[in-house]
Formats: C-alpha cells, sequence, structure tokens
C-alpha cells in the first residue's frame, strides 16, 4: 500500500519537495520546511507537480519484491534481472574474476547470464561482491499524465528497501522516509498543464505477500485512520502537473522606467520547453497600441526566450510582448508569454 | 553521544573456557558482606520440645558462644568464613557438630536434636553436615570457595574469572553478566567496600583468587542491604588470620609452548596480518595467615608477582595476478607474465583474494604487575572486633604499533590499583543487637606515554584511501621508514616495463598492498592522552537487632554515602586529531562553546558550522593542556534501608525491605560558571541529582521438611542503577568536537595522488574559519524531571536436599526495565538530551509552558520554544526494553565422599531494543550517554534478540579426590560448558554516526551463531610432607579438546551508510541504496558489502596448559 508521495512543487517558496499524498507528523501541513510554519489545519495534499526537475518519492507501508523493480549491470554492458531468492552471496559469487564465475556463478540464483546461460560477471569494479550499479526495469513502474507516457530515466529511478516512518524523520524526512520507490522522468520532465497523472506498475510488482501495490482513498492523516485499499488499484493517487509561466525577464516584468536603448527583451520560463517549438511560436510586440513587427524571436538558452528589437524603444511607453504557441518538451501548447513593461521618460 | 567509544575485545575471556562455572549455593538473607552466621533450634529428640538455655559454643577462626532461646532457637552471627565446631551442652550432654562450614553472606541452617533422657556425661560426635539450603533467602547465585578455585579449573587468575559458574551468568566481552544485565550493571565489594569501576562499572580490584577466603555471587533476589545494581552482586571477603599460622607459596605457569596454535578462519585480508601468541604468563606468589596477639589480633598478608609476554606476529603482504582458473577447471600456474589479467587472484575456495607474504616481523608486549594484600583483624572483645585491609597492585605494559608507524603505537602505560577498608563490628545485649561500621577507600590510576620522544606532542592521523605501498615510505619520528625496504619494493605499484626491461612490480595491472577493510593507517602522535585517576570514599554503618515479636525478626537499618572523584584528560595529542582521505583532510578538536552573547574573552575563537554564512559560536579550542584538559568528575552517593527477616514461624520466613537511594552527578569544577549554550543559564553544581529512589524488597520462603532440607520461594525487588562516571566526563564538562574539513589541496598545497603517503593534516590551517561540524553544537542538557533508572524482578523457586550434600533446584526469574536514561537528540545531534527515552514529565511540560506564556523578550521566548520543542521531541522516541525471562534447574553436590558437583542448564530469553549499559553492537561503552538513542533514524529494526539472548547455556563443574593414603592425594577437576550461540546482525554506517550505528535488519533476523561445548580439566597430586605441610603439583588443561568455537562474527553487512530496511530480510539487502557519507543524502547506488561479513572474528581461545605447584602449611 502507498503511504505516501513527495514531489516537487514550484511556488512562491521557491522550488521545493512536498508531500502530494497521504500525511506524516513530520511534514508538517503536508509540506516540509513550511517557513512560516503553517498550522495543522491547514493540511493538504499537493495537486500539481513541477514539470522540470522533478523525482517522486512514492513511500509504502511494506518492502517490495525489489527483484521485478531493479535490474543490475553486467560486464557485458546489458543488465540482468535478480531471481527471487537471491542473497547478496549469490550476487557475489557471479562478481568474482571471469575464470572462476564457471564455478562459483551457477544454480538458479545465478545472474548475469549471457543468452547461452554462460555467466559474464557482475559489474564489481570495488571487489567488494556487491554490484556497482542497478538500473529500473523497464516497465516496472510506468508514469502516464493523460496521453503522454512520461519517459523515466531508469538510473535515477530506484527502489529503496530501507527508510522508516519514524519521527523526527532524521535530517532529510524526504529521503529518510521509507521503503520508497524513487521515480525521476527523464530529465525531470513532465508535461505541463496535466490534469490526470497516474503511477501504473507492472504485475509482478508485489509486495513479499505478492500483494499489487495500491493507494487508498484520500491520503489519510493519521495511522489510526489508514484506509485500505484492493491490490493493484492506484486510482485514489493522481495529480496535475504545473503550467509553463514567466518566471523571470530582463527587463523586469511591469517595470515602469525601461531604458530604451533595452532592445534585448529577455523572458525565462518556469521550466524547460522545447526550445524548437520557438519556430512555430508567434510573437506580438505592443508599443501603446501599435504593434511593432521589426523584431526577431529566438531561443538559444534553455528556459529562454528572446525577443530582439531592430531599434530601440520609444520613450514613456508600455509595451506588451506576447509569446504564444511555444510548447513543452512533450508538445504541449503553453499559455501565452506576456512581459509589460514601460520605458523610462 | 557519538565519539570517544570504547571497543569491546572480540574474543571472550582470556583462556580456552566457555565462561563462568557453577557452584554451591546456599544463599541467605544478609548477613555482613564479609561474613556469615549459624542459625537453628535445638529439640529434645523424643518429645520435639523446644530447648531453652543450651549453650553453643562455636570456635574455629574464632569462638563464640550464645545460649538458645525460649523456643530452641539460636543464632551466632559474624562469623568470618571457615570451618567450625559447632558444640551443644545440655547437662550432661555435649554434642559436636563437626566440620562447619560457614561462607560469606550465608546462613548455615543447624537444627539440633538432643536425648534429654540419656544420662550422658561422654562428648556425642556428629559428623553429618547441616542442609544446604537456606531456608531463609531468596537470593540466587553461588558461593565460590578456596576449595572450588583449587580443584575446578579455573580459567584466569583473579575472581572475575570464577563468576561464571553461577547460573544465568555469562560473560559479554567486558565482564560477566548476570541475568540478562550487561557486566557494567553489577556491584563488586571487597572486604564490605565497594570496588566496582568508577567510570563505566567494571570490575575495580581483580583480586587474584590465592587471596580470597570465599566469592559469594548473587545474581538476583536480594534484599535491601543491596543496591546500585540491576544486574549482580559480588562479595569478595579476602583471607582472613585465625589462631593457627597458615599460609602458602604457590606458583603458576603457562609456558606458550603449551598453548596451541590459534586457528584462524578464512576472510579478506588487508595487508598487514597481525597473529598473537602468548610467550609465557607466569607469578607466583604467598600467603601467610596467623595470630599477632592469639585470640586477639591476627593478620594476612600475600604477594604475587606475575608477567605476561605475548609475541605478535607482523607480516605484511600483498595479492597477486598470477593464476587463472583453466577451462579444465584446474589452476593455473602461477605465472604473471601468462597469466596476469588485470584482476587480483581469488582463492575459489573461500572467495576471498589470495595473497603472498613479504615481511614478517616479532613485536613482543609484556605486562607485569604484582597484586598484594595486607590485613589486621583484631577483637577487643569477642563482641568488639575490627579490621583493616589493603590490596596494593602495581602494574606496567608495554604496548607496540600493528597498523601503523612504530613510533606512533609503542607506548608504556602504568597502572596502580589500590583499596583499603577499615570495619568494626560490635554486638551488645547478647548479641542479640549489632552495629558494624566500614569506612573505604578505592583508587584506581591509568597513564600512558608514547616511548617515542615528542610523540605527546605530535597530532595523531589515520590515513585512510590509500595503500600500503605508499605508506610505507613515511618517516617516522625517528626518521625511519615506516615499513621494511622489502615491503616498500613489494607493495610498490609500478606501471609495466618497456620490453626487455626487467618488472619492477611483478603484478602491474592490480594495486599490489590496498586497504580494502578500511583499516587506514596510523601515524603521528598516539592521540588521546591518557592519565586518570579515580576515588571513591566510602562510609557504611548498619544496625542490627534480633527481637521476638510474633516469632523472630531480625531487623537491619543502614545508611551508606560514597564520594566519587575522577580526574582525566581530555586532550588529542598535538591538540587534534585527523582523518585523511586524500582528497579531502577532516580535523577534529575538543572546543568549549559559549553562547552568542558571551563577553568572556577566553573564548577567542569562533567555530563556523553549516555553510559558514554567519552561523558560528563563540567557542575555545582545548588543547593539550591548560583549562578543560583536564576533566574533574564528581558523583555523591547516599542510600539508607531498613529490612525485616521476620521467621513467622521456624519453617516460614517472610523478608521486606525498602531501600533509599539519591544520587548526586555534578558539573566539572570549570564550567560550573559558565551558561549552557541551550538555556543560556549557568552550569552550577549539580548536573543531575536522582532523588526518590524507593526500592522494595519482598521475599517469601516456606520449608516443609522444617530442617531446613527444602523452600519454595518468591521474590520481588526493585533495583535501581548507579549512573556510572563517564557521563561526568563526556556530558557534564562541556564536551563539544569540533570537525572541520579541508581540502587536501589547501593543507599542503597538493592534492595527494591515489595511493597517497605523503600528504597530512599538519599543513592544514587549523586557525582558519573554515565551517565544519559542531558535535554538540548545544550542549547536553538534562531533561527536567529526569527518572532514575531501574528493572523490576520476580522470582519463583523450589529447592531440595535430594539426599544428604545433594540438592537440586528450579528457579524461575523474570527481570524487566522500567525505564532507562540515555542522552537523546531531537535536532541532528546538535543538542544532546540525558532523558528517559520516551517519556518526558506533564508536570514539567506545564511549567515550561506557563514560563513561556510569561515571557515577553523575544529571546527568551524562543529560548524557551527551543526547549520545550527539544524536551517534547524526547517522546518521540521508542522506550528502551530489556525483558529476561529464565528457567534455571541446578543441582549442587557439596564436597563428600571424595566428590563434589555442581551444575545448571538454564533456557532464558533476553529481548528488547536495549541491551543496557554496553553497546555490545557497536562496541561502544558509554553507560547512558551510548548512540544508541542519539538519533531517531538510528532505532529502526532494534527489537529483536539482544546479544546476551543465549537460549540454552549448561554448566557442570565438579572434581574427585583419589586418596592414595600415604602416598598422597590425586585430584581430578572438570569444568564444562556448553552455550548457544550469539544473535547476527546485518549492520551499515550511519552518514554521522559512522560504522556499525545502522541495523540494516531486524535484531536477530540473520540467525545466530552455533551452539558451542568446551571442556577444561584440573590434574592435581598432593603429598603430605611434615607437619601440616602439603605439596601439591597441578596442571590445568582450557579448552581439552581445542575446541576453538565462534565466540563472535563481523556483523558489519556494509561500510556504506544506509538506513534501516524495517521487517527487511537478506535478500533485500541486494538492492538497499547508500546515503552519503557527508550529508546523509540518499544515492541511488548500492551499498557495498564487507566482504567479511558473517565471518567468525572471534574464536575461544585455544588448548592451553598451565602448570603449578602449591605448598601449604
Amino acid at each position: 500500500m502507498i503511504r505516501q508521495v513527495f514531489l516537487f512543487e514550484t511556488s512562491a517558496n521557491g522550488f521545493r519537495n512536498v508531500l502530494a499524498h497521504g500525511w506524516h507528523p513530520d511534514v508538517a501541513n503536508g509540506r516540509q520546511d513550511a517557513d512560516p510554519p503553517e498550522t495543522e489545519d491547514d493540511t493538504h495534499p499537493v495537486t500539481t507537480a513541477s514539470v522540470s526537475g522533478q523525482a517522486m518519492r512514492v513511500v509504502f507501508d511494506e518492502i517490495l519484491y525489489g527483484n521485478s523493480l531493479e535490474e543490475i549491470e553486467c560486464r557485458d554492458t546489458t543488465f540482468s534481472r535478480v531471481p527471487l531468492g537471491t542473497t547478496p552471496d549469490d550476487i557475489a559469487n557471479c562478481a568474482v574474476a571471469a575464470d572462476l564465475l564457471p564455478a562459483l556463478c551457477k544454480g538458479e540464483h545465478a545472474v548475469c547470464l549471457n543468452p547461452a546461460g554462460v555467466p559474464v560477471g557482475v559489474v564489481d569494479d570495488d571487489e567488494d561482491g556487491a554490484a556497482d550499479n542497478t538500473r529500473m526495469i523497464a516497465g516496472a513502474v510506468t508514469l502516464r499524465c493523460g496521453t503522454f507516457e512520461v519517459e523515466l530515466n531508469r538510473e535515477q529511478s530506484f527502489w529503496q528497501p530501507a527508510g522508516t516512518q519514524l519521527v523526527p524523520a532524521g535530517q532529510t524526512p524526504g529521503t529518510s522516509i521509507g521503503p520508497a520507490l524513487i521515480i525521476a522522468p527523464e530529465g525531470g520532465r513532465m508535461p505541463s498543464k496535466q490534469t490526470d497523472c497516474r503511477l501504473a506498475f507492472a504485475p509482478d510488482v508485489t509486495d513479499k505477500d505478492f500483494i499489487q501495490p495500491c493507494v487508498p482513498t484520500g491520503g489519510e492523516e493519521d495511522t489510526d485512520n489508514y484506509g485500505d485499499c484492493t491490490g493493484g488499484d492506484l486510482s485514489a493517487f493522481h495529480f496535475g502537473t504545473e503550467s509553463i509561466v514567466l518566471s523571470g525577464s530582463l527587463p523586469t516584468n511591469n517595470s515602469p522606467a525601461v531604458a530604451v536603448t533595452r532592445r534585448a527583451l529577455q523572458m525565462t520560463l518556469s521550466a524547460e520547453f522545447d526550445m524548437s517549438s520557438v519556430a512555430g511560436a508567434t510573437a506580438t510586440v505592443m508599443e501603446g497600441a501599435t504593434a511593432r513587427t521589426d523584431f526577431t524571436l529566438t531561443s538559444t538558452v534553455p528556459r529562454r526566450v528572446d525577443v530582439t528589437m531592430a531599434a530601440n524603444l520609444v520613450a514613456n511607453t508600455m509595451y506588451t510582448i506576447t509569446v504564444t504557441n511555444l510548447k513543452d518538451t512533450f508538445g504541449v501548447v503553453l499559455d501565452p508569454i506576456v512581459l509589460q513593461f514601460t520605458t523610462a521618460p | 553521544m557519538k565519539t570517544s567509544k570504547i571497543l569491546l575485545a572480540v574474543v571472550l575471556g582470556s583462556s580456552g573456557a566457555l565462561l563462568g562455572a557453577g557452584l554451591t549455593t546456599t544463599d541467605a538473607r544478609a548477613q555482613s558482606s564479609t561474613t556469615g552466621a549459624i542459625q537453628g533450634r535445638v529439640t529434645d529428640s523424643s518429645s520435639g520440645a523446644a530447648l531453652a538455655g543450651v549453650t553453643i559454643v562455636v570456635s574455629g577462626n574464632s569462638s563464640q558462644t550464645t545460649i538458645t532461646e525460649e523456643d530452641g532457637s539460636y543464632r551466632i552471627t559474624d562469623l568470618t568464613p571457615g570451618e567450625y565446631l559447632v558444640t551443644f551442652f545440655f547437662g550432661d550432654v555435649t554434642i559436636e557438630r563437626r566440620g562447619i562450614k560457614v561462607g560469606v553472606n550465608k546462613t548455615i541452617p543447624l537444627f539440633q536434636k538432643i536425648n534429654t533422657s540419656a544420662a550422658v556425661s561422654e562428648t556425642i560426635v556428629i559428623d553429618d553436615k547441616p542442609p544446604a539450603i537456606d531456608p531463609t533467602s531468596t537470593t540466587q547465585g553461588i558461593t565460590i570457595d578456596q576449595d572450588y578455585t583449587k580443584n575446578i579449573p579455573v580459567p584466569g587468575r583473579t575472581f572475575e574469572s570464577t563468576l561464571g559458574a553461577a547460573a544465568g551468568s555469562q560473560s559479554d566481552g567486558v565482564g560477566v553478566s548476570f541475568s540478562g544485565s550487561s557486566s557494567l550493571e553489577n556491584q563488586y565489594v571487597v572486604d564490605g567496600v565497594n570496588t566496582t569501576g568508577l567510570k563505566y562499572g567494571t570490575v575495580g580490584s581483580p583480586v587474584i583468587n590465592d587471596f580470597i577466603e570465599e566469592i559469594e555471587v548473587i545474581t538476583g533476589g536480594y534484599n535491601a542491604e543491596y543496591g546500585r545494581a540491576t544486574g549482580g552482586v559480588v562479595n569478595v571477603a579476602t583471607l582472613t588470620g585465625g589462631n593457627e599460622f597458615e599460609g602458602k607459596v604457590f606458583a603458576y605457569i603457562t609456558p606458550g609452548q603449551l598453548i596451541a596454535a590459534r586457528e584462524r578462519s578464512p576472510s579478506e585480508s588487508i595487508s598487514i596480518d597481525a597473529t598473537t601468541n602468548k610467550d609465557i604468563d607466569a607469578n607466583v606468589g604467598f600467603t601467610l595467615t596467623g595470630p599477632i596477639i592469639k585470640d586477639r589480633v591476627w593478620f594476612a598478608v600475600g604477594a604475587a608477582p606475575r608477567y605476561v609476554q605475548n609475541t605478535i606476529t607482523r607480516t605484511t603482504k600483498r595479492r597477486r595476478d598470477c593464476q587463472v582458473r583453466l577451462p579444465t577447471g584446474q589452476l593455473s600456474a602461477c605465472d604473471p607474465e601468462m597469466y596476469g589479467d588485470g584482476d587480483a587472484d581469488i582463492d575459489p575456495a573461500t572467495g576471498f583474494h589470495i595473497y603472498e607474504d613479504l615481511d614478517s616481523s616479532k613485536l613482543r608486549p609484556n605486562a607485569t604487575s604484582l597484586s598484594t594484600l595486607a590485613k589486621i583483624n583484631f577483637a577487643v572483645k569477642p563482641e568488639h572486633q575490627g579490621q583493616l585491609s589493603f590490596q596494593i597492585n602495581p602494574g606496567r605494559s608495554n604496548n607496540y604499533a600493528v597498523y601503523g608507524l612504530r613510533t606512533t603505537g609503542d607506548y608504556q602505560a602504568d597502572s596502580m590499583g589500590l583499596d583499603g577498608g577499615v570495619k568494626w563490628t560490635s554486638k551488645f545485649d547478647d548479641s542479640k543487637s549489632e552495629v558494624e561500621v566500614v569506612l573505604g577507600w578505592h583508587r584506581d590510576q591509568l597513564s600512558g606515554d608514547a616511548n617515542a620522544a615528542g610523540a605527546r606532542h605530535v597530532p595523531f592521523e589515520i590515513l585512510r584511501r590509500g595503500t600500503l605501498g605508499n605508506w610505507g615510505n613515511i618517516m617516522d619520528l625517528n626518521g625511519n621508514y615506516a615499513e621494511s625496504e622489502i615491503t616498500r619494493a613489494g607493495c610498490l605499484d609500478a606501471p609495466p616495463p618497456p620490453p626487455g626491461m626487467p618488472r619492477l612490480d611483478p603484478y602491474p595491472d592490480i594495486p599490489n598492498c590496498p586497504d580494502v577493510a578500511d583499516v587506514g593507517y596510523r601515524v603521528g602522535g598516539f592521540g588521546s592522552i591518557l592519565d586518570n585517576t579515580e576515588d571513591r570514599y566510602s562510609a557504611k554503618l548498619a544496625v542490627t537487632r534480633r527481637q521476638k515479636l510474633f516469632g523472630n525478626h531480625e531487623i537491619k537499618a543502614g545508611v551508606d554515602v560514597e564520594d566519587n572523584i575522577s580526574d582525566e584528560p581530555r586532550a588529542y595529542t598535538g591538540g587534534v586529531f585527523f582523518e585523511n582521505y586524500r582528497t579531502a583532510i577532516i580535523a577534529n578538536r575538543f572546543v568549549q562553546i559559549a553562547p552568542q552573547t558571551t563577553t568572556d574573552p577566553k573564548f577567542d575563537a569562533r567555530c563556523q558550522y553549516g555553510s559558514g554564512n554567519g552561523d558560528y559560536v563563540p567557542c575555545r579550542y582545548i588543547g593539550e593542556t591548560g583549562e578543560g584538559a583536564r576533566v574533574q568528575g564528581e558523583t555523591l552517593n547516599w542510600s539508607a534501608y531498613l529490612r525485616d527477616s521476620w521467621q513467622i514461624r521456624p519453617n516460614l520466613t517472610v523478608n521486606a525491605g525498602l531501600r533509599y537511594e539519591e544520587q548526586r552527578l555534578r558539573f566539572a569544577e570549570y564550567v560550573r560558571d559558565e551558561k549552557d549554550p541551550l538555556t543560556g543559564r549557568p552550569f552550577g553544581k549539580n548536573a543531575i541529582v536522582m532523588q526518590g529512589m524507593l526500592a522494595p524488597r519482598v521475599g517469601i520462603l516456606y520449608d516443609w521438611t522444617r530442617e531446613g532440607r527444602s523452600k519454595i520461594y518468591g521474590h520481588w525487588g526493585r533495583f535501581y542503577e548507579s549512573i556510572p562516571m563517564d557521563i561526568n566526563s563526556r556530558s557534564f564538562a562541556g564536551e563539544a568536537t569540533f570537525r572541520q574539513q579541508f581540502a587536501a589541496t589547501t593543507c599542503n598545497g597538493v592534492q595527494a595522488p591515489d595511493g597517497y603517503g605523503a600528504n597530512t593534516g599538519n599543513g592544514c590551517d587549523l586557525q582558519s574559519q573554515a565551517p565544519g561540524t559542531i558535535i554538540g553544537l548545544e550542549g547536553t542538557a538534562v531533561a527536567p524531571g529526569l527518572k532514575p533508572q531501574y528493572l523490576d524482578e520476580r522470582i519463583a523457586g523450589v529447592e531440595y536436599e535430594l539426599m544428604e550434600d545433594l540438592k537440586i533446584g528450579v528457579a524461575y526469574q523474570n527481570r524487566e526495565l522500567g525505564r532507562v536514561i540515555e542522552d537523546v537528540s531531537v535536532d541532528g545531534a546538535n543538542t544532546y538530551i540525558i532523558a528517559n527515552p520516551g517519556e518526558w514529565s506533564e508536570d514539567e511540560e506545564a511549567k515550561l509552558e506557563a514560563q513561556l506564556a510569561a515571557a515577553t523578550d523575544q529571546e527568551e521566548i524562543d529560548r524557551l520554544s527551543n526547549l520545550l520543542r527539544q524536551f517534547r521531541g524526547i517522546r518521540m522516541f521508542d522506550k528502551p526494553s530489556r525483558k529476561y525471562d529464565a528457567l534455571q534447574f541446578t543441582v549442587s553436590r557439596r564436597f563428600s565422599k571424595a566428590l563434589y558437583m555442581q551444575g545448571s542448564y538454564t533456557y532464558s530469553r533476553t529481548k528488547g531494543n536495549y541491551p543496557g549499559l554496553i553497546s555490545y553492537d557497536n562496541g561502544q561503552i558509554d553507560p547512558n550517554i551510548s548512540s544508541q538513542y542519539d538519533l531517531i533514524e538510528l532505532l529502526g529494526n532494534r527489537q529483536g534478540p539482544l546479544n546476551q539472548d543465549k537460549p540454552h547455556y549448561i554448566k557442570l563443574d565438579g572434581y574427585y579426590k583419589f586418596d592414595l593414603k600415604k602416598a598422597g592425594e590425586i585430584t581430578v577437576g572438570t569444568r564444562l560448558r556448553a552455550l548457544s550461540g550469539v544473535p547476527r546482525q546485518a549492520q551499515a554506517a550511519h552518514w554521522l554516526y559512522g560504522p556499525g550505528e545502522s541495523f540494516l535488519l531486524p535484531r536477530g533476523q540473520i540467525g545466530r551463531t552455533q551452539f558451542e561445548t568446551g571442556i577444561d580439566l584440573h590434574l592435581g597430586y598432593a603429598k603430605k610432607l611434615a607437619g601440616n605441610m602439603e605439596l601439591e603439583v597441578f596442571t590445568d588443561l582450557f579448552n581439552l579438546v581445542n575446541n576453538q568455537g565462534v565466540a563472535g562474527v563481523d556483523d558489519t553487512y556494509s561500510i556504506s551508510s544506509s538506513n534501516p530496511i524495517s521487517g527487511g530480510s537478506y535478500e533485500d539487502l541486494v538492492f538497499a541504496k547508500s546515503n552519503d557519507a557527508g550529508s546523509g543524502t540518499e544515492s541511488s547506488s548500492p551499498i557495498t558489502r564487507n566482504p567479511n561479513y558473517g565471518n567468525v572474528n572471534g574464536r575461544y581461545a585455544p588448548r592451553s596448559i598451565q602448570l603449578g605447584a602449591r605448598l601449604s602449611f
């Protein structure tokens, strides 16, 4: 059963890791590091996630079989699944020098076998008998937002069987609460403006009783009232994503006295977008009530759109720059980006 | 509290013995702690009527006389341990009971029937013995006398080696623990004086067995005379002089040639291997006792020097890369050029790397010591007696470095133990009233210094992340290379030479001498300065009154006072300790911290922490000398008790007692006027005042045979802990540690290459404002309303004398910790609060809330709010628990008809999350301030079978004497032990607290080590010489079958930092992820695996043979 979900949001308080589902006494009001502290009555789940720098922490109340979530790196650059019941000793037997593999790496718990069933060895550069690298098994976890399947970074996504629900939850509550599945979208990117993002697990992802993960309704606020759910039923957890909006600019939005020589106008957005979508985007520059056309629209720096005027601005005039039809990396059309300022007299 | 750990010796005990031995059992209600008593009833053999007015004379070491009461009862107390003749005079009838053996603190039941109708003018001599059961006492345990230590192969020289004889006792690597407690919870009393070690609670005065008359081992069920112990109580009575001159000269020797080779378990090695073998352990000595003035003044003296020498064979080794497993399955020959494949060779049989020896040297640490005893007893009148006693034990040891520079680890340590006691006993009113006064002084001194000149003033440094090849080129303080030329050449990592040129390194594709186990290499000075002194001054007064009132009462009241003082340094050589990680160097220093508002000029430094952006506290560095470099601690104890042993009927006794204790732990002098960083208020004098420690004890016994040959009994009692003084030094002396991390490049201009050896922390700018971590930033606070640590005990049992001299018993014992004192931190080790984990007084909370409500100054509001938050956080911690349940079956046969036997089988379980004053899991000995409860995340998976949990324990001791008449006597003694293994764990490091702190899997999840057995044998031949002189030669064969069983395994699964896997299993470790050791941040990297996890790291000692001779007269 999923007990908590942490994800990142962008808010007035900045980019921060927050509780999106469930409850933990050490994460006041569903949020960490709330400053000023909020009261418990303000508890609310976060429903919109940041679409960049995202990494979700899905906390379970029981340990899952890591065997169906992760695979370990082998010396032939492939990754190998770990059979159920495999112990660290079995892994160590398959992490020895190549000449010893045939003698030690065998049996039902052998790992890193090539298609012919011959052991190729676990990558173990530090020679400690443990695998050096693991990654998430493709398809073990999927994250879907509307029609988009969010690609996951399988190296940065991982299963962490360690962790507790103890309070206080250590110095970094977000990472000491567990056991947890860390789901890292590729590049930390999510489609923007989504209202229905959901998790799904492969059928063999189960707890030790072979019950699939599920989510209790609501995200109860304490363990006494903790709800129950049917294995595999994840319908009670879904979330939306933030829109990509203007987060900074040169000149600053609504500046009252911008120099007329400021011809390079830079608009920084709250998350990465598809820079190539600038080609199909449209910009309008209104000089008072007059539209100017002597500008170029480009994007050469991630998260930034540049409007470069061909000539100086006119003094004591309000300018409104609107960029439409930009798209995020998933192809979702962004809301128009608007920058407004007034030039100095 | 995190730092300054003392690590346990992994191997238990010093001999092959599987711990303790077992012995007789009569136990008793308290007498004096150094004497015993005889009591009983005289009746008419035909009518059964009580006989009043019977004169009873007890003669032996001293003589006493008494007359039976109206109900025929009598009681004679203050008998020094030994054999007595008891004579009953009634009219013309004289009856002698010979060989009545009185033990320490024991009441011997001696019931006598007299045929009053027989007009017998001759003396009737009765040789049968009194029952072996004390029907008036519920105490559990045994008494060990000289016969036991002479005839049973006891694996050690001091009384501690005999304690394991008691059912329910076991060695815990630090000492002998009783009834599920840790060994630091015991109290040790020698000749009535508390000699328990002050700092940790260990044995403070290791009296040798040859100086001892008797040892009483109490493992539970003791009455109100005893306190300050939640484990057992050990009473030692040294030799006492009598009216006859007696003495002995003795010698023991264990030559190294008679010690079997130590079994070594395959393990993943490092490049320095050390094997320790004993060369010789020899001691000789004498005792002499006798009268100075007959019937008035007696003396006892003894002296016994000892010499022990070991040889450490230090071998340097390297890996090799010259073999492969051929397709045939066979290993190839060793040919580096042909089979060097870049992978160090592994032994397929063990899975560990193959090493080849490079060079070898021998180090010979040794120790000399002298044990002495001097004692005078005197009797102003038979009812007014006094005693003066001293034991003085100086010692010296020479120790050598193995994993580092010789000049770093070669040092000499000197010790001096001194115990003195004065005792006075007076009896009044026909011995119905008795007063006893004991004054005592216990001193322990330990100091040490390096042999190399200047080492005391050089920082100690552990080099990590390197290889022996580079470390070997370091120069020591005498200008010599750290390692021999052979080692340096053999460990050299050199690239393959150009074609045709010879190889400097036969295995150029592998690191030859890596440090895979992170042991590191020690250089510089020797680290912590050692110069400790501890003193205890004690006084006891006890008044006993025997009174008839609805039966017989023995009412005893007493009071005792102790002033405990410790004085020890808190300083590193050179003022700093470096941990050198090649790219980064961590400097650790003791600092004293002051509140931000301080204007005291001595806080002349800034200790910056966090990001360093304005986060700092005023501080001063504590160097080798000067203020704060020595810590004086003081603890005052006092107690009072009242107890009544009420014999309602001769065969029905109720024992009831109430004990009251107080303990005051004081701040070190030099911080008393300083302000507490947390509270902002002066520390003052007392750090902890423990009051209200009321310990009731109740017992009831019934003897259904009415002859002292049985008892069925029950007992309930509460016992409070006496907090050892380690806490005074560590928590009440303003200790804080400042850890600054420097980039190696900023210390000496260059970053050391891989396998470095040259750079050192000595180049780091320690006075810089480089931010660091302050462990104990906010100091140590004591939670208001702190309550004492205690345990409750319940006992029920039956004993029965099956036949003369043979008794059997069964007892159930339950012990449960009610409350624990430990330090906790709710802010990530910035502030330590000495608290009762899991509980904080609601009254104190209300008081603090009221203060907060009344506060107007914002600074005060912030301070109180912080305090309230911290103290409330105490409740978040799991409540410590330790529950011991034991069923003990005992059998003992008193020495009779040439045979002595004692045995026990104990089935016990010890479960919980708190083992006691020793953290067996990480080896830390910091009673009441261990790391166990410091951080909430350390608590995961702690519940389960504790280290003490050894469910099955069988003990059997015995000896038989073959009388060869004039040819002498042969004694065969044996000592058999069989016990369950210890629970195994899977531990990892905690990012802040270091190795072994995180329980990856639930306690005991991995199972336990194997069941072990051991047998020791004693063979002796004695021959009477002229007069009373007897010569005995003997040998003790310890671990007869040389079964070097498993005493411990390596429980460290990973040196990576990781959090506990709640409820996890071994398979889950494949997927566990590590945390960054510097920040604690979780990573996606799997944790490393300790190649030696689960390997045997401690074995019982190999077979050894001790030879000895004893001339007694």
